[in-house]
């Protein structure tokens, strides 16, 4: 499919070089669009970027790319193909972005969830998902009549971790019994395998099912089990859990890509590396990359609760690792030594391989 | 340890779940693979059936609205998804199928293309045509498209007990009728079956139409069973069809225990914290890998003797058949 797909690029290519002035936006996708999440959010982004500049750009787009060599292949495919800024949207897009744009020094790389910005062309953009897991932390204690939590993580790499990490905080300030349980699928996106994971705990008597995968299949499987609530992930999954569905961490690329199209366009566009929650600045102002979508399932007081804390994290007010951070065995996190007051984003956050104190298991290196 | 009997028995419907589309489609592909066809397009075909069966079952089932907040508004509705409609269903992915299977029959046994190539071709024929017709039948936003529960059989789904029964019921016709010796024969040896007057393209035709249609069934199971329908939702269980008929040595009974032994390991692996809560995580991943290093060392197995190969493997694996003129 992904074949066909190029073959359409392609096509759609050698009629876009009548039209040189435009601007061309490429997309590398992990998953396939359908997947209602990940990707899905991705290219509602790209959507946006095509409302906002009409025909002043033009956009392509590879979906289920392979993390590894078939994705240097597929990247240096839309930069052969004279695309002025490309965007690859995996973690595990990481070096073959790099090593790519050593190649192409005229092209604008964005890679998203990464850290590494080998050269000047490659700008990285991540968001602040972790500030959504606060709040599911204090829903999850609240809500769990069992004390047990099943977290459905995909791979062990630092944006996975702090979401647990986070989540596992908030949970225990406010409901010191409950006890999460990860586990790690290794997959972003097979329903079969997601939903076995959520049956699997849901048969050990876990009650809420927290997930750090693409698909809604978790949500399904929830839905199916009365007393059973989940949280959706990447894009609003309410519509698959009806008597289910808490809260979704939605993700909203939107603001950002245009932002960064536009400065492609008036050649003001530099390496960057942005970080973004609920709000751009982590004061508040502006539309961040990440959204909480559809509370429900709960008593309204849980609900303003929620929404308060929302408020606080996207104003900056409340942080999402205050101090005292413990880690696992007891030790005292380095950035709260002294009178630290919270983890810091370098290199504690970005770079972040250990658990915090009250997750069992080791993690996977 | 603790391991007590509701935990085995969620353990097995668990394994169940996962084993029974493995097994459906890798029945299906060995009836093709004994007539001397090799169809590597299973996944493409597994992903036409899941897409159509959902497509039927989503256009079957009835929806009552209860509340009616305003005209056309419905707050709460219920969905009735019958046996009868269930059944409708499961047959429009087995016909979707079948009819994608039609394709390789005809560019194979009519055109006398290369097997492999066209099977590939139709693995991602399946998979790129099931994405752009779920996303125009669905639209890319679908808002509620969801199938409610059928009713099952015994406690367990109807299908599951088709593909249990298929295994005896495929053993038999192969090994002690008239048709399955003619399907072997055709498989062995292609020109000696048709010197003997049988018309070996036809009958190579039907099995990958039977072929077909049970891995559109398998696919309906993924989907009406499991999971909704997701772009892509099969993910590699259509490869492993196919790699299961060799660790079965193109046995039916063999290939029904592969499919359980690949099914429990993968279910034992998501309960493995459970089981034993002292192992390392290391251990547990390796799980994971089991169906496809057991796959390999039974080859390796295999292949080390020449009698078993030579007993189970179809001669005429593969090879277009060119009648002599």
């Amino acid at each position: 499919m992904k074949k066909l797909l190029l073959t359409a690029a392609a096509t759609l290519l050698i009629g876009g070089l009548a039209h040189a002035d435009k601007t061309k936006v490429g997309f590398i996708y992990v998953g396939p669009i359908g997947d209602l999440g990940w990707t899905y959010r991705h290219d509602i982004g790209r959507l946006a970027i095509e409302k906002e500049f009409g025909d002043q750009v033009e956009t392509t787009y590879i979906e289920n790319v392979p993390e590894g060599a078939e994705a240097v292949k597929q990247i240096t495919q839309l930069a052969e193909t004279g695309h002025d800024i490309i965007f690859t949207t995996s973690f595990g897009f990481m070096d073959p972005t790099n090593q790519v744009a050593k190649q192409y020094p005229d092209v604008k790389f964005e890679h998203a969830t990464g850290f590494k910005r080998e050269s000047d062309n490659v700008s990285t953009f991540s968001a602040r998902f972790y500030e959504g897991r606060v709040v599911q932390g204090l829903l999850a204690a609240k809500m769990t009549k069992t004390n047990k939590i099943g977290y459905i993580a995909s791979f062990p790499i630092p944006e996975v971790v702090r979401g647990i990490n986070a989540f596992q905080l908030e949970l225990a300030k406010h409901n010191p019994d409950a006890k999460v349980d990860v586990k790690w699928v290794f997959t972003w996106f097979d329903p079969a395998k997601e939903a076995e994971a959520a049956q699997a705990f849901i048969d050990a008597g876990a009650d809420i099912i927290v997930q750090h995968t693409d698909s809604p299949a978790a949500m399904s499987i929830a839905e199916k089990n009365p007393g059973v609530y989940a949280f959706g992930q990447a894009s609003n999954m309410s519509r698959f859990g009806a008597t289910s569905h808490l809260v979704s961490i939605v993700d909203n690329w939107d603001s950002y890509y245009i932002d960064r199209v536009a400065a492609a366009i008036d050649g003001s566009w530099s390496q960057t590396d942005t970080w973004w929650g609920l709000s751009k600045d982590g004061q508040g102002n502006g539309v961040g990359m990440v959204e909480m979508a559809s509370y429900g399932n709960m008593p309204e007081e849980l609900i303003a609760e929620a929404v308060a804390l929302q408020e606080s994290l996207r104003s900056g007010e409340r942080h999402s690792f205050p101090c005292p951070v413990y880690k696992q065995d007891g030790e005292l996190a380095e950035d709260c030594a002294g009178d630290g007051k919270q983890l810091a984003d370098f290199p504690t956050l970005v770079s972040m391989d250990w658990y915090v104190q009250g997750i069992e298991g080791s993690l996977p290196k | 340890m603790s391991v007590d009997s509701i935990f085995l028995l969620k353990l097995l419907t668990a394994a169940i779940l996962l084993a029974t589309p493995l097994l459906l489609a890798a029945l299906g592909e060995l009836v093709v693979e004994k007539s001397g066809v090799l169809n590597l397009g299973v996944e493409g075909m597994m992903l036409i059936g899941a897409l159509f069966g959902y497509i039927a079952a989503y256009n079957l089932q009835t929806i009552t609205c209860l509340e009616e907040l305003v005209p056309g508004f419905c707050q709460k509705e219920e969905r009735v998804f019958t046996f009868a409609d269930y059944i409708i269903a499961l047959l429009a992915a087995a016909t979707a199928g079948a009819l994608l299977a039609a394709v390789f029959g005809f560019l194979t046994q009519g055109l006398r293309a290369n097997h492999v190539a066209v099977g590939l071709g139709l693995s991602i024929l399946g998979a790129g045509l099931s994405n752009s017709l779920g996303s125009n039948f669905f639209g890319v936003n679908y808002t509620s498209v969801q199938v409610a529960d059928h009713p099952e059989v015994f406690g367990k789904d109807a299908l599951v007990w088709f593909s249990l029964a298929a295994v005896p019921t495929i053993w038999y016709v192969l090994q002690r009728t008239r048709l399955g010796l003619v399907i072997r024969a055709v498989g062995e040896n292609h020109d000696s079956a048709y010197a003997l007057g049988y018309r070996v393209s036809r009958i190579r035709f039907y099995c990958i139409l039977f072929g077909g249609a049970m891995a559109g069934l398998a696919g309906a199971f993924i989907v009406l069973v499991h999971v909704d329908w997701k772009e892509g939702v099969t993910v590699g269980k259509g490869w492993l069809a196919l790699a299961l008929i060799l660790f079965g040595t193109w046995r039916p009974m063999r290939v029904l225990c592969g499919a359980y032994i690949f099914g429990l390991l993968w279910a034992s692996e998501l309960r493995l914290d459970n089981l034993f809560p002292a192992w390392q995580l290391e251990w547990k991943t390796l799980l994971t890998t089991a169906p496809y290093l057991l796959t390999i060392i039974v080859l390796v197995l295999i292949s080390r003797n020449p009698r078993m190969i030579r007993q189970n493997a179809p001669a005429s694996l593969g090879k277009p058949f060119n009648p002599p003129s």
